[in-house]
């Protein structure tokens, strides 16, 4: 048998889908563990969604991430259940459920690679075409007082483990895009994933940096990711340097106000905020309703009535619990209301949870593929054991 | 294929469903599926990728939804000050209207801050205007801001001689110190600093616009600050409120939107003292006999009858009958005190699913005056859902 022969049947082979299995089982053993201290999302991230784990609870033991298991187990499948199966009558069932089962592997890929989700807050008569993700930040970089803004921005992913690297370099902009450009560089560093910003002295005298009087106070990270609040060093550097000295601030997710600075007679902003994701339509929400049980004032109901404008073209549609809005590969679900201490009359917002996923429908397509498969191999079953019975009566008799 | 298919069979120890062929006898329609997959799951990344909505570095927004500060100190951008968000800004009050001046800055509102806005666009300084419940004597006020501006308290004499200005359309005392400013929101002293102060009591409220910064830059800019006071006024005080109503009114001539109320589409000033407003409740709202003996208890009186409810007179509203209550007496509503001489005028409309209820009270000679004002009202009524 050559090499290559032994090489696929090993990656077709059932006793590597058994370790996968195994692997995946020890996964989310350990992550179900450690989920309590250290949250639903850092976990996800640990366990599932890397190639490697290469601390458990502190530990140094190493195991193949969620993502790397899942992967030989698609390659594993695709290689043994579908291109080295001889379909025949005998097995089509079979191989119609490796193929259904490819599908929901592929489903879970392109959402891993290509999905978002967010979340978009209205009060009545508020309009918004960008929804805000739960938990991944960005840096943006803008113009002051220009209309369209031209938003720069830099990901969570790159700066995380920057230090004093050009993020963004100076750019002079094309006539295209974007006529005047950005006539500096921006670096970061010194990026931490929860921190609050304190005023230096007499009770704290901080290691990072101070401007103005203010650091950053690293803290540890909370088990809930929505209250991890990162933030970081921005420095900016003019492409005139000559005669414009570079400019530092402290950026702060929960900042009350975005760094300012003028470079060349023109104004702009620095923010460290949630990603932004554009839709390519706007929601208005025109009534929000919120129906409580009798005498208590727990929801027992809510409804958004919203108006979705594409181009020039409105459409009224409610939105409510089971019943998301879908279009153009979003979905809009109605979540949550707020606030949540509102009285009698208080004003009310809606929230609701946007999510892209492209694969959206692929579960759904391959839960039939795979029924129809198994509907084939017990029928196929079914005739086998009628012909064995039958042959069995002959033979009796 | 037959041929292959009848002689590789499964050995047991291999994969239940996966044979030992040779890549060499790969069929090509696996080959297809194999690629379709693959087609699939990149093409999707691929179709992601290439929408106007991916993640990319530059986004194209028509407007930044960031409040922004011009020169915001870290005490401005990390401080517990917060900026209130555009929502809120509508709900909460009255809403104010000004005319800037040339070169002034407006920066984002805080929860108690109405008007916010920098004095000729200079990051040192600040101008705002509050509104807050009682606010203290003028005395107190300007002791507290001779404080701030490290000064002693000035004399009696001296706060009678404070010069008078327009704010809000009414007048309002103008007060102006020079020292060194210590009580600002960036928290350290400015030295050769000024301050100049508007306080207007409005009932049990004081409105306070209070200009502070270096006094080199609000000493040129006091003529254009006064104007700005002057400028300040309610905004669209009569246009009717963009709200979720499903009614729609006229307000009449010579009354004025009151800001919103919990449970009510709408409140007017009908009168120094005399109020109206307009309730819309779902199904019989309690029922017309019922809401009409508690209006009655309002205003002292007794209880009245079914047989007594038809016979009151009624007025077209909506499209159909509106029973009229008319009441005087001792007007005392949820608990509050008693007050003689008052009248009541109420309507009660029943639609199909909702009943609308609308009520004047005040001093008789207010309601009185504003009989043909309700029935403008009235007959300005539609119901718009």
């Amino acid at each position: 048998m050559k090499w290559s022969e032994k090489f696929l049947k090993t990656l077709g082979s059932q006793g590597l889908a058994a370790l996968m299995m195994l692997f995946l089982l020890i996964l989310t053993f350990l992550g179900t563990l450690e989920q309590a201290e250290t949250g639903l999302y850092q976990v996800q991230k640990k366990y599932f969604e890397s190639l490697l784990v290469t601390d458990v609870f502190g530990y140094p033991i190493y195991l193949p991430g969620g993502l790397l298991c899942m992967v030989i187990f698609s390659v594993n499948l695709l290689v043994g259940g579908i291109l080295r199966l001889r379909v025949s009558k005998r097995n089509l069932g079979i191989f119609i459920i490796h193929v259904g089962i490819a599908v929901m592997m592929a489903a879970g890929l392109v959402k891993l690679v290509a999905s978002n989700d967010g979340f978009l807050t209205l009060y009545e008569n508020q309009e918004s075409s960008e929804y805000v993700s739960h938990h991944q930040w960005e840096v943006v970089i803008f113009e002051i007082g220009k209309s369209p803004v031209f938003e720069y921005r830099v990901q969570q992913d790159r700066w995380k483990r920057a230090d004093g690297d050009v993020l963004l370099p100076a750019q002079p902009g094309s006539e295209q895009e974007n006529p005047m450009g950005l006539p500096f560089s921006i670096e970061i560093s010194g990026a931490l994933d929860n921190c609050r910003p304190l005023p230096a002295g007499p009770n704290w005298f901080p290691d990072s940096l101070k401007i103005e009087g203010w650091a950053l106070k690293k803290l540890a990270l909370d088990a809930e990711n929505e209250r991890n609040i990162p933030g970081l060093l921005l420095r900016m550097k003019p492409a005139d340097e000559e005669n414009h000295p570079a400019e530092e601030a402290l950026l702060w997710g929960a900042q009350n106000y975005p760094w300012t600075f003028e470079v060349e007679g023109r104004s702009f902003a620095a923010a460290l905020r949630k990603i932004r994701y554009s839709m390519p339509f706007s929601i208005r929400l025109d009534n929000f309703e919120k129906v409580d049980h009798p005498g208590i004032a727990t929801a027992k109901e809510y409804r958004s009535d919203v108006t979705q404008t594409t181009g020039n073209s409105n459409r009224q549609i409610r939105i409510e619990m089971n019943d998301p809005l879908r279009d153009q590969g979003l979905i809009l679900f109605q979540s949550s209301w707020g606030p949540s201490n509102a009285r009698p009359g208080d004003t009310l917002y809606s929230v609701f949870a946007v999510v892209r996923n492209p694969s959206d429908h692929w579960p759904l397509y391959s839960c039939i593929v795979i029924a129809v498969g198994m509907a084939i191999a017990f029928f196929q079953k079914f005739l086998k054991y009628g012909r064995q019975q039958a042959s069995r009566r002959i033979k009796d008799s | 294929m037959s041929e292959t298919r009848g002689k590789k069979r499964l050995n047991r120890g291999e994969s239940a469903v996966v044979g030992s062929v040779s890549p060499a006898r790969f069929k090509p329609i696996r080959h297809v599926l194999f690629l379709m997959t693959c087609c699939i799951a990149l093409g999707s990344c691929d179709g992601n990728s290439a929408n106007p909505d991916r993640y990319d570095d530059v986004r194209i927004v028509t407007k930044s939804s960031h409040p922004i500060h011009p020169g915001a100190s870290s005490d401005q951008r990390f401080g517990s000050n917060r900026p209130v968000r555009p929502a809120d800004e509508r709900q909460d009050g009255p809403q104010l209207a000004y005319t800037l001046p040339d070169g002034w800055i407006e920066v984002p509102l805080t929860t108690m801050r109405r008007i916010n806005v920098l004095v000729a666009g200079d990051s040192a300084t600040e101008c705002y205007l509050t509104v807050l419940p009682g606010g203290g004597s003028l005395r107190a006020n300007l002791d507290r801001w001779c404080q701030q501006m490290q000064q002693p308290p000035i004399s009696d004499e001296a706060l009678e001689e404070l010069t008078r200005t327009t704010l809000l359309g009414a007048e309002a005392v103008r007060f102006e110190i020079d020292g060194t400013f210590s009580g600002g929101i960036q928290g350290k002293p400015v030295k050769d600093a000024r301050m100049i102060a508007y306080v207007l009591p409005v009932g049990d409220t004081t409105v306070f616009l209070k200009a502070t910064g270096p006094r080199t830059v609000l000493q040129p800019e006091s003529e254009a600050l006064d104007q700005f006071a002057t400028s300040i006024h309610l905004k669209n005080r009569n246009a009717p409120p963009a709200s979720t109503s499903s009614l729609r009114w006229e307000v009449p001539s010579g009354w004025q939107v009151d800001s919103p109320r919990p449970m009510r589409e709408v409140t007017f000033i009908t009168g120094p003292e005399a109020r109206c407003w307009i309730t819309l409740l779902g199904g019989d709202g309690g029922g017309p006999l019922a809401n009409t003996n508690r209006w009655l208890s309002e205003m002292g009186q007794d209880p009245i009858s079914t047989t007594q409810l038809a016979e009151l007179p009624t007025t077209e509203c909506l499209g159909g009958e509106a029973t009229i209550i008319e009441s005087t007496g001792s007007y005392a509503s949820m608990g509050s005190t008693a007050q003689d001489g008052w009248a009541l005028i109420g309507l009660i409309r029943t639609l199909p699913d909702q009943t609308v209820f609308i009520k004047m009270v005040g001093p008789e000679a207010e309601v009185e005056a504003a009989r043909d004002s309700l029935t403008e009202l009235i007959s300005s009524l539609e119901v718009t859902r």
